[in-house]
């Protein structure tokens, strides 16, 4: 197989790797200008946990949307905890705001009896929505993301993925 | 080992795709020099765009979501636009050419079609002698006329059917 | 195996276009119910009991608790169609700030969540419920302000959008289901302590 790739004259071989950036790299910008129209750095994020079921699964598909600066009580956000490099859906059960340079949260995943402050950092009580909430959750499909559940417990799957996918389209025209 | 010049003789993108890349060296062959701007300029487009979606991803790594915003809004519509550029290129500008060369006096230019399951091959040559007209002329041939049972592709017939049409 | 490959794609690309063609015809169909104006209820006999006490665990510090009981009526069956995975349904207090801080405040005190399935209850008919969570204030005292309350939903479905409403009094047609004043517990028993010394001393005084 690479002796075919060699026997490629140059602009062949220009035109296979183009091929392959192309479908990466418009992938990508898709993924960022979604980005930019629901102003969340992650738009599409796929469920981990099962806190929130019976809504929501593992593998669950959400799609954020971050226009609205408030989050009222009963919608489902996710979030990061500054210094935690986790994101956690949960849903908004307490809002406090007004005379504050950001509305305070809590939020509780319904499957789990406490709300989440044992999960924010030490010492705090309540979310910032500003710079800690990256999307309220607007719409779901179930399922879909189960695949990167898959890729990410079973890192050489990624691997292999990549791998074929990249010979797939060298050696395949069209 | 595998026979790497092989061809799936049921598979109609494969062959056209053999016959494209053999006409280049028959062509060659017969005293042309082939004319790469077309190519050049589809390669230019998509490069440049590939390079402004990796500049977006470095910047976006190191730097965030929130401190590069408007970087990454310009660089968005940018890719959109040199794609869009790249497609209209590909489409209306190159439209299946898959040669373009010269000899001296006279510009050819080879526009090849195939359906999908249809093993007929569909050419469109364009021929312009020096200060005419240029000339178009249609001609098709079944793909088993320059290809054997097992699929490697025979050049005295397609170099036949090249020289006839034009 | 060119062919085997591409024919794998091919049925592959087929069956995902489909199962996404379906989704997207289900998630659209769902904006032809309407959610909005359909759940009626009403909360009758709101019974509050406040104290001040000492909150276990990562709040722990002493401050005011109301303890709420409700009677709630509701009709949730409009919610339900062919597209709903679940309701989440929720009381909220909303209550202004005490100064100029936390103006808005909105808490859950309670909440259920229904399946969609046939042994699901869609009416529901509850007599002295009580709360399911704690109902504190931010700042640790409620002194006197008016809260209202509302019964509110969200509806999941199998796939599209999440919608979001609120439960209209079936009399009234209000949004808020009831209000009452969440009392100053110092205030309320000094008040009630000083009627009973009057009392005794009304007594004596006979």
């Amino acid at each position: 197989m690479l002796a075919s790739l060699a026997a490629l004259r140059p602009r062949q071989l220009a035109s296979q790797i183009l091929s392959f950036a192309l479908v990466l790299s418009t992938a990508f910008m898709l993924w960022k200008g979604l980005s930019l129209v629901t102003n969340s750095p992650s738009p599409i994020v796929v469920v981990l946990s099962g806190s929130m079921e019976p809504a929501f699964q593992r593998g669950d598909l959400l799609f954020l949307w971050n226009r609205s600066p408030d989050a009222k009580v009963g919608e489902i956000v996710v979030y990061n905890v500054e210094g935690k490099n986790i994101p956690i859906v949960h849903r908004v059960v307490r809002n406090h705001q007004g005379g504050l340079p950001y509305t305070k949260l809590l939020t509780k995943g319904d499957n789990n009896h406490a709300d989440d402050v044992e999960l924010y950092a030490r010492g705090q009580f309540y979310l910032n929505r500003e710079k800690e909430v990256i999307g309220s959750v607007v719409g779901y499909i179930p399922f879909v993301g189960y695949v990167t559940i898959m890729l990410s417990e079973h890192p050489w799957l990624k691997t292999v993925m990549l791998g074929i996918m990249g010979l797939m389209v060298v050696l395949q025209r069209e | 080992m595998t026979d790497d010049n092989k061809v799936p003789i049921y598979s109609v993108p494969d062959l056209k795709n053999a016959t494209d890349d053999a006409i280049a060296p028959i062509f060659t062959s017969l005293g042309y020099t082939e004319d790469h701007t077309l190519t050049d300029v589809r390669l230019g487009l998509g490069f440049f765009g590939t390079a402004i979606a990796a500049i977006t991803f470095a910047a976006d790594y190191k730097y965030g979501f929130d401190s590069t915003k408007t970087l990454v809004t310009v660089a968005v519509a940018l890719y959109f636009l040199v794609n869009t550029a790249l497609t209209v290129w590909v489409w209306k500008v190159q439209g299946g050419v898959v040669y373009s060369g010269h000899n001296g006096t006279k510009k050819v230019k080879i526009a090849s079609k195939a359906k999908k399951y249809d093993p007929t091959y569909h050419i469109e040559v364009t021929i312009q002698d020096e200060k005419k007209a240029p000339i178009v002329r249609k001609d098709d041939a079944k793909f088993m006329a320059w290809f054997d049972e097992q699929g490697h592709l025979v050049r005295k017939p397609l170099e036949a059917f090249l020289t006839q049409a034009l | 195996m060119h062919s085997t490959s591409a024919r794998f794609q091919n049925v592959f690309s087929f069956f995902t276009t489909v199962a996404f063609t379906v989704a997207g015809l289900v998630a659209l169909s769902s904006f032809f119910f309407p959610t909005d104006t359909v759940a009626t209820g009403s909360i009758r006999n709101v019974q509050i009991a406040q104290g001040r006490q000492n909150q276990y665990g990562t709040l722990g510090r002493r401050q005011e608790f109301a303890h709420i009981k409700f009677d709630l009526h509701t009709d949730l069956s409009p919610l339900f169609h062919y597209n709903t995975k679940q309701v989440f349904l929720y009381l909220t207090t909303t209550y202004p700030g005490d100064g100029n801080k936390y103006s808005n405040n909105t808490v859950t005190i309670w909440d259920k969540i229904i399946p969609n399935n046939p042994k699901s209850k869609t009416k529901l008919a509850l007599k002295n419920q009580r709360a399911k969570y704690p109902f504190n204030d931010i700042i640790g005292k409620f002194s006197d302000r008016k809260a209202e309350l509302r019964l509110e939903y969200n509806v999941q479905p199998h796939v599209g959008a999440l919608v979001w409403g609120t439960v209209k009094d079936a009399d009234t047609g209000s949004e808020v289901l009831t209000d009452f004043v969440l009392e100053d517990s110092a205030k309320a028993r000094k008040a009630k302590k000083a009627k009973a010394e009057a009392a005794k001393a009304a007594k004596n005084a006979q």
